[in-house]
């Protein structure tokens, strides 16, 4: 009986996440055509040239907000869209790690705390995210 | 912690949602910190943006161990 009524809980505090979640989507995907730093944003980004590669993932909002409002509602996704969705998260890792690479040779962090966090943060996470 | 196959149930859905959020909040993470001086009202949502996802990542993990 507690066990139940745990998991009921569990079940609604994950759906409570996936609605917010869902919601925050729909802003990150209009957060692509708001300005981001330097009167730049995301969108402007992909077409000025320097930092597509940035500006890039960010794009997944939209997928992310579609996929998460179709799991609401639907219940699932087809296997189609799973695979759609590893493949689009491993092509967003893929630009993100070749940016890595090129950015660390290119300018290697120094003694800047602000250097290394933006550089490691991202791994933990990336190192996070795949583990299985 | 995440399931690499697709499946008919909420939970592999939603994992297969979690990797795609897993790789926006690696660049999210990155741009935040390195823009932090430079914040405009991108920035700020993104933040927000990525706090619900990163969220949602933990839940999807917890609920597929």
């Amino acid at each position: 009986m507690a066990r139940t009524s745990s998991a009921g809980t569990g079940r609604a505090q994950r759906s409570a996440l996936a609605i917010t979640a869902a919601l925050l989507s729909l802003a990150g995907a209009a957060a692509i055509w708001l300005p981001f730093a330097w009167s730049t944003s995301p969108a402007k980004a992909l077409t000025d040239g320097d930092l597509w590669y940035l500006a890039a993932p960010f794009l997944l909002a939209i997928p992310i907000a579609a996929a998460l409002i179709l799991v609401l509602v639907t219940g699932s996704l087809r296997p189609g869209a799973q695979w759609g969705a590893r493949t689009l998260a491993g092509c967003a890792m893929a630009v993100f790690a070749v940016f890595i690479v090129g950015a660390v040779r290119e300018d290697p962090p120094g003694a800047d705390l602000e250097d290394w966090l933006a550089l490691l943060v991202p791994l933990v996470i990336a190192a996070d995210g795949r583990r299985s | 912690m995440i399931r690499w196959r697709p499946g008919p149930t909420a939970a592999q859905a939603e994992e297969a949602v979690a990797l795609m959020e897993a790789a926006f909040l690696v660049n999210a993470a990155l741009c935040l910190l390195a823009f932090a001086g430079e914040r405009e009202i991108g920035w700020y949502v993104t933040l927000a943006v990525s706090a619900a996802f990163a969220a949602h990542v933990l839940a999807a993990a917890r609920g597929g161990r």
